[in-house]
């Protein structure tokens, strides 16, 4: 028996430090059974602890795949309740069976205890008949379902998250409007006609003094005569900002994006004055 | 104390879900580019890996170990098993310029990570073949096989010198439950 708890000794260490083969699972396997007791992580989380070492964690885990976790979890989430939902009556219906599941006693004591419990079921149900409260006046009586909380994604987030489940998403670049004044405006704009959602993604654009002006975001359309706002925003810090596109009507064919600079608000249709970038999207 | 992420996502907390890869996205990530072969491999394993971590997040027990080890756990497991069943190995440029490498450097990194520190300080309590032995396999992600070529320790001693090792590093870092067979293997 001691040969086999080291044996198991061995296993745990080397499954912690340089992973098993399929055999020596098996093995693991079977000692666990024999010996449960000794079974715990703490090889594992020790190597753990050393697998931290030197760890260069400078580096974020890319906003894409982020949102791609988040959207797993979502799905774990919902799969898992539903999981949990479906096997409520199966347990409830075990328990029925281990209350009532049993073999017919011939004691007189039996025989009285049940006479008792049905006097006292005839009892309580009289007793509920006449007290009953109509379930119309009671305030509240009915259950109300509980909302799970969302999860919020950042827009950038949900930016990836189109990209990698909208297959009509297309994806442009930012570029100058005259190429003679380039504002070097980067970035790309991401838009979904089927799900009629998109994101402007900028990097350079300069921060506004929003007392002064905002930035608007256009969306040219084949069947529109002019430019359909997509949105006002305003860039309060350097850096990347990525901002979704509010469309105020519905996109048909788009064939190209723009940023303007534009009085506090926005207006309604723009002079096209002070274009920032424009993006073409092919057809 | 706030309740741990883990906790809260067992009981099915779908926001801990956010503060969960707010915190532990960066040492998950880092851990796969690591362990990986390339960057899809790395975004395929850090998508397997938080299933995981939501799946195993019950089991988390703060009294044997802290949040981050438990996650770094879970992700080490899957990302050796991804090894495993690729065959796939992280390339490793240079061998000698890995066995080369000071077994007790100290980086920022290091700085930063009690658990880290933690474990840098059990690994000074080893001898230098055990602890050479035990960074070849779990930082730089060597087989026995490969750590055998590259040291000349026959493959038995390599073994030996990392069950002895992690053994040791086990008891250090108060992770060890198995009193009853303490120091079987050694």
């Amino acid at each position: 028996m001691e040969n086999e708890k080291e044996k198991m000794l061995e296993l745990l260490s080397d499954k912690a430090v340089f992973g098993l083969t399929d055999a020596e699972f098996a093995e693991l396997a079977k000692l666990e059974e024999s010996f449960p007791e000794l079974s715990d992580d703490s090889f594992e989380l020790a190597a753990a602890s050393i697998g931290m070492l030197n760890l260069e964690t400078k580096e974020p885990m890319p906003a894409h795949l982020q949102a791609k976790i988040a959207a797993d979890a979502e799905q774990f989430f919902a799969s898992h309740q539903a999981a949990v939902a479906t096997s409520e009556p199966a347990a409830e219906k075990e328990e029925f069976q281990k209350v009532f599941a049993f073999e017919p006693q011939k004691s007189i004591w039996s025989w009285l205890g049940w006479a008792v419990a049905a006097a006292a079921g005839l009892i309580l149900a009289v007793n509920i008949y006449t007290t009953r409260i109509d379930p119309g006046n009671l305030a509240g009586g009915k259950p109300t379902p509980t909302s799970t909380p969302e999860i919020k994604l950042t827009p950038a987030q949900e930016r990836e998250q189109l990209l990698a489940l909208a297959k009509d998403a297309v994806q442009s670049n930012w570029g100058d409007l005259d190429p003679t004044k380039p504002k070097n405006v980067q970035g790309d704009v991401v838009w979904s006609n089927s799900a009629q959602k998109g994101f402007v993604r900028f990097r350079n654009l300069p921060v506004n003094d929003k007392t002064k002006q905002t930035y608007q975001v256009w969306i040219f359309d084949k069947n529109q005569e002019k430019p359909v706002s997509g949105g006002t925003f305003d860039v309060n810090e350097n850096g990347e900002v990525v901002v979704p596109i509010d469309s105020a009507l519905k996109i048909k064919e788009p064939t190209m994006f723009g940023v303007t600079a534009e009085k506090p608000g926005g207006v309604v249709v723009s002079d096209l004055k002070n274009v920032m970038a424009v993006a073409k999207v092919s057809a | 104390m706030a309740e741990a992420i883990l906790h809260r996502i067992a009981q099915g907390d779908k926001t801990a879900v956010q503060d969960c890869l707010k915190k532990y996205g960066g040492l998950v990530w880092s851990l796969a580019r690591r362990m990986s072969a390339n960057t899809n491999d790395a975004e395929d394993a850090v998508q397997e890996i938080f299933i995981d971590v939501w799946k195993n997040a019950g089991r988390f027990d703060e009294s044997q170990s802290s949040e981050t080890t438990f996650i770094a756990m879970i992700a080490r497991r899957r990302l050796i098993d991804r090894l495993r069943y690729a065959n796939r190995r992280i390339a490793a440029d240079s061998l000698e310029d890995i066995v080369a490498e000071p077994s007790n450097r100290a980086d920022e990194e290091m700085q930063t990570n009690i658990e880290a520190k933690d474990a840098a300080r059990a690994l000074q309590q080893l001898r230098p073949e055990q602890r050479q032995v035990l960074q070849l396999s779990i930082v730089q992600g060597l087989s026995h096989q490969e750590i055998s070529v590259a040291t000349g320790m026959p493959l038995g001693t390599v073994k030996t010198h990392a069950r002895r090792g992690i053994l040791q590093v086990r008891e250090f870092l108060g992770m060890s439950s198995l009193e009853s067979i303490k120091g079987g293997a050694a």
